[in-house]
């Protein structure tokens, strides 16, 4: 009997909320002040990245971004509705524009992915809109042996949220729009820890087909 | 019945077994130093698109290598919080200019300074099933339930670690582990398992290549 009650659980639907904790970056803050607008819908965001799959992530993600974007300004205000007025350098406005999710079954790779995508406005302390950023994160889990379905799901959405940390720490600033506009401020970036793609030395002791020469110029750069 | 099971196990003792290939590279034949108060850290690579270095693999390298030993292994995920987000599988340094290159910022540096971490062990490999065969069916009616057939499956692990020493931004050595093993699972009403634990064989024979680098042998 219990037999059969599993078997007919494994059909129903997937509930689950992600978790992990998420430790402070090592970054040097970049010389501006920001607020930052998560409203009601980000914290609370409930995902269903398909039709038997739930993932409340609203706690887990709001944890992330508060935790980041504190270390990467000298200060951050956080508001859960539009202000009237600005009172920092910057408003930056977080949403989530979709998260997808990759199975075993569907994917045949052996592994859970999830793929949360997010909306970054900047906006200026007028709020002029500076530069809208589209950033994607991206986690998998190491394998499909996990103790249950919702327990891979939220492992690989945990990697995404932490890859979506490593986003605002090294890509953030690198933001065309919004870096051209801190350059008109005569803001200089270079404070906080840049990682460009320096060329390999010559005496470097691994080789190219291991180290990928070609391939770390494009991690740090592309979305 | 008595005398069935003697023989599945023994049958399970002869290929629940994997055999393990061991390769070196150093580039000096004079053991390396880490001193009391110095570590080492051991991280897995998890770059690559279809595969991952399990934690699980190298928390077990780092086990290994500091048992019996003078060695100082910190647990990798403390490491990677620690360093966050510079060690995430979309930043990790993948050669040692970079890496030197990313100690070069103060905060890192500090890090590193008060961590006091003197080598970086990096793993990249991964465990897999090459082959499988037979078949196994299980059955439940008003009379009982059972499982009979028989199938088995071969698991091949490949890693290599690369030692880096942070003191000197030189690599140290390379040490590469292939292992493979048989498992079976023989169906006699209950299904009986016989695990080639290959993935532990590989990491128990990286651990202690990876230790012999080291002046670090306690008694």
């Amino acid at each position: 009997m219990l037999a059969v009650l599993s078997l007919l659980g494994a059909c129903g639907a997937t509930t689950l909320t992600v978790t992990g904790s998420y430790p402070p970056p090592l970054t040097s803050p970049l010389p501006l002040t920001a607020t930052l607008l998560l409203d009601p819908s980000f914290r609370n965001y409930v995902a269903t990245p398909s039709d038997d799959i739930s993932m409340k992530i609203g706690a887990a993600q709001t944890r992330m971004i508060e935790q980041v974007l504190r270390q990467r300004f000298t200060s951050l205000t956080l508001v859960t509705t539009q202000p009237e007025t600005i009172n920092t350098d910057i408003l930056l406005v977080a949403s989530v524009a979709g998260v997808q999710i990759g199975t075993p079954g569907e994917t045949h790779l052996g592994i859970y992915e999830v793929w949360i995508k997010y909306n970054l406005e900047i906006r200026d302390s007028g709020n002029t809109l500076i530069a809208k950023w589209f950033m994607p994160a991206y986690g998998k889990t190491p394998s499909a042996f996990m103790t249950s379905e919702a327990k891979a799901v939220d492992t690989a959405a945990q990697v995404a949220l932490r890859d979506a940390g490593v986003r605002l720490v090294t890509d953030f600033h690198r933001i065309p729009a919004f870096h051209y506009w801190l350059a008109q401020r005569g803001q200089d970036t270079a404070a906080a820890p840049i990682i460009s793609a320096p060329a390999p030395a010559a005496d470097d002791p691994m080789p190219a087909s291991k180290t990928g020469a070609a391939t770390s110029a494009k991690e740090n750069t592309d979305a | 019945m008595r005398n069935a099971l003697a023989v599945i196990a023994y049958i399970g003792l002869l290929t629940g077994c994997a055999s393990t290939n061991i390769d070196e590279y150093r580039s000096a034949t004079t053991p390396l130093q880490l001193e009391v108060s110095e570590q080492m850290v051991v991280l897995g690579r998890r770059d690559a698109g279809h595969y991952e270095t399990g934690v699980d693999f190298s928390n077990c390298v780092g086990k290994v290598m500091s048992t019996n030993s003078s060695l100082t292994v910190m647990p990798e995920l403390e490491f990677i919080d620690a360093f966050y987000p510079w060690f995430e599988p979309r930043v990790a340094p993948k050669n040692l200019s970079r890496l030197k290159r990313l100690l070069e910022e103060p905060m890192l540096n500090n890090k590193l300074n008060e961590l006091n971490i003197r080598y970086m062990v990096w793993l990249d490999g991964e465990t897999h099933t090459v082959d499988s065969s037979g078949s196994m069916g299980c059955s439940i009616g008003p009379g009982g339930a059972g499982c009979f057939g028989f199938s088995s499956w071969d698991d091949e692990s490949t890693y290599e670690a690369i030692v880096w020493d942070l003191s000197s931004f030189k690599e140290k050595g390379r040490v590469s582990v292939d292992s493979v093993g048989t498992s079976y699972v023989v169906g006699v009403v209950i299904p009986l398992p016989f695990i080639a634990r290959v993935q532990n064989e590989a990491c128990i024979g990286m651990g202690k290549q990876v230790k012999a680098f080291f002046d670090a042998e306690v008694d």
